[in-house]
């Protein structure tokens, strides 16, 4: 585990050349509600094979999903009361498969990177998440009962919130918008980060870009 | 199209290994769709929304495997619950064959049924597993020697109310040492028998006594561990008073002596109550603490 943190706070220019520029896994494309279908065994949830096959897991995936763009909408739009967190967590928390629920690691990521993106900007504007909004979601995150998954993500949400997370991620989000982070620099933290655990990494990722975006898009819609 | 779950009990494994299940599940004759999941709230909900049988998944925890089969022949089930059989005993004698060629249990369960008359389950697994391992003891109605540390505060106190209720000792979390029937636990001095009971929130503490009186031609009849919290607030020398009435009944038990760091006055005014109705004499130490000899006195 390691300590969230940053070097600079975050420019957007730089975030959203980083941003635009990743190559993503199947699997967190899918979760981003990204890519068509392409027959991979981790469906999207547009796809015909998800609709028709109504598997437990294609059905989870449209529910992280859904329920992963709730989360990263109220982050961009500044909500500050913890209730709206709570509901948002309680659609992901224990949901998906793996001995840490794909939820659960959206929640890690997105809690990581909010730590990062509420950070002073680059000129000493406006932070890209505001300071109260990633501290009343990490407030939702310590109250969530142990019960609610299984001990090993509990665990990791429980650090998330008090600012550590393992160390491939708190790497990538070290350098969101860092100028100084050039492009392979990026690609190389990102390759190291999908290929940790069998999913972990890829779901951490989605958390990770979904939030971005959402900020970046945000930005671009208020003409900023 | 027959859906039906099997529900695997304190059955955890690491995510790529679940997947690897459920692909093998999944490539089986007659076998629509092989989801494995943990047994989370959300998944249990998931599948109760996808047609499985609410009643099947309900008693599913977090810590519980759960395999969720679509199939549309339902005579291919026991062929699954075979290879999932096979699967998981794979892994677990993969893992007791890297630990020295010989086999070993892979949980609770497994230890008692090879080990059934053992009325006590030792445990020393890292803290963040320890309250559920300890639970799985406790479950097949066994005393905990619980060694690990790192175990969260309200786990503690959700064993050690647990063990009472069920007359069953929770020694620990973070307890060093014990001796039960002249059997050492942890770290433990090899002292006599005889008859002085113990009750120890101090590892160390339990161990200079225990050797002071063995330096004397005294033994010990128990030297029962409740690890160093037992004493806090939080939880009110729950264990501490549980082993204290076990030495009171116990009749090669002479004498009684509770050793740690002194209390906040409210667990220390309950436990010398407790101490003044055992009907044996009883002695305190808190460690760091002069000693005192008065005779109206408990301390």
């Amino acid at each position: 585990m390691a300590a969230v943190d940053a070097a600079a706070p975050p420019c957007p220019a730089a975030l959203r050349d980083q941003i635009g520029h990743l190559s993503l896994p199947t699997r967190t494309a899918a979760l981003l509600g990204d890519t068509p279908e392409d027959g991979s065994p981790w469906p999207h949830p547009r796809s015909s094979r998800a609709r028709v096959a109504r598997s437990p897991e294609a059905s989870a995936v449209a529910e992280l999903c859904a329920a992963l763009h709730t989360l990263v909408g109220h982050l961009a739009c500044g909500a500050t009361d913890v209730a709206s967190y709570r509901n948002a967590l309680a659609r992901l928390v224990g949901l998906g498969p793996g001995l840490t629920p794909t939820g659960d690691d959206l929640i890690v990521a997105i809690v990581a990177a909010s730590r990062v993106l509420s950070l002073g900007d680059a000129v000493g504007g406006e932070p890209l998440i505001a300071r109260a909004a990633a501290e009343a979601l990490a407030t939702a995150v310590f109250a969530l009962p142990p019960t609610s998954t299984t001990d090993v993500a509990h665990h990791l949400l429980y650090e998330s919130a008090a600012g550590r997370v393992p160390v491939p991620l708190a790497s990538l989000v070290g350098v969101l918008g860092d100028p100084r982070a050039d492009r392979d620099t990026v690609t190389l933290l990102v390759a190291r980060l999908v290929t940790t655990g069998s999913h972990s990494g890829a779901d951490w990722l989605a958390g990770v870009v979904a939030l971005c975006r959402a900020v970046l898009s945000r930005r671009a819609a208020a003409g900023v | 199209m027959v859906r039906r779950v099997i529900v695997r009990r304190g059955t955890y494994h690491d995510s790529a290994r679940l997947m690897r299940i459920s692909r093998e599940l999944a490539a089986l004759p007659g076998i629509t769709a092989a989801d494995v999941m943990m047994g989370t709230a959300a998944n249990v909900e998931l599948l109760a929304r996808a047609g499985f049988e609410r009643s099947d998944i309900r008693s599913a925890t977090p810590m519980d495997m759960v395999v969720a089969l679509t199939t549309a022949d339902a005579g291919a089930i026991p062929m699954v619950e075979s290879r999932l059989a096979e699967l998981l005993a794979g892994k677990r004698e993969r893992s007791s064959q890297s630990a020295g060629g010989k086999t070993g249990a892979g949980s609770v369960a497994e230890a008692i049924a090879c080990h059934p008359a053992a009325n006590l389950v030792s445990i020393a697994v890292p803290g963040l597993y320890a309250a559920f391992v300890a639970n799985r003891a406790l479950d097949a109605g066994r005393n905990v020697f619980l060694f690990s540390d790192n175990v969260a505060i309200e786990d503690e106190v959700a064993l050690k109310r647990r063990g009472c209720a069920s007359r069953l000792l929770v020694m620990g979390p973070d307890c060093g040492t014990a001796i039960i029937a002249g059997v050492g636990l942890g770290f433990s001095n090899r002292v006599p028998r005889g008859p002085v009971g113990i009750v120890g929130a101090s590892g160390t503490g339990t161990q200079e006594v225990c050797c002071a009186l063995s330096r004397l031609g005294v033994g010990v009849s128990h030297a029962i561990g409740t690890g160093s919290r037992d004493l806090s607030s939080s939880v009110g020398g729950m264990m501490s008073e549980f082993a204290l009435r076990l030495l009171a009944d116990d009749p090669g038990t002479r004498v009684v002596v509770l050793v740690g760091k002194r209390p906040t006055p409210a667990v220390a005014d309950r436990l010398h109550l407790v101490l003044g109705s055992l009907g044996k004499p009883a002695i305190v130490r808190y460690l760091g603490e002069p000693a005192r000899s008065d005779a109206d006195a408990v301390v």
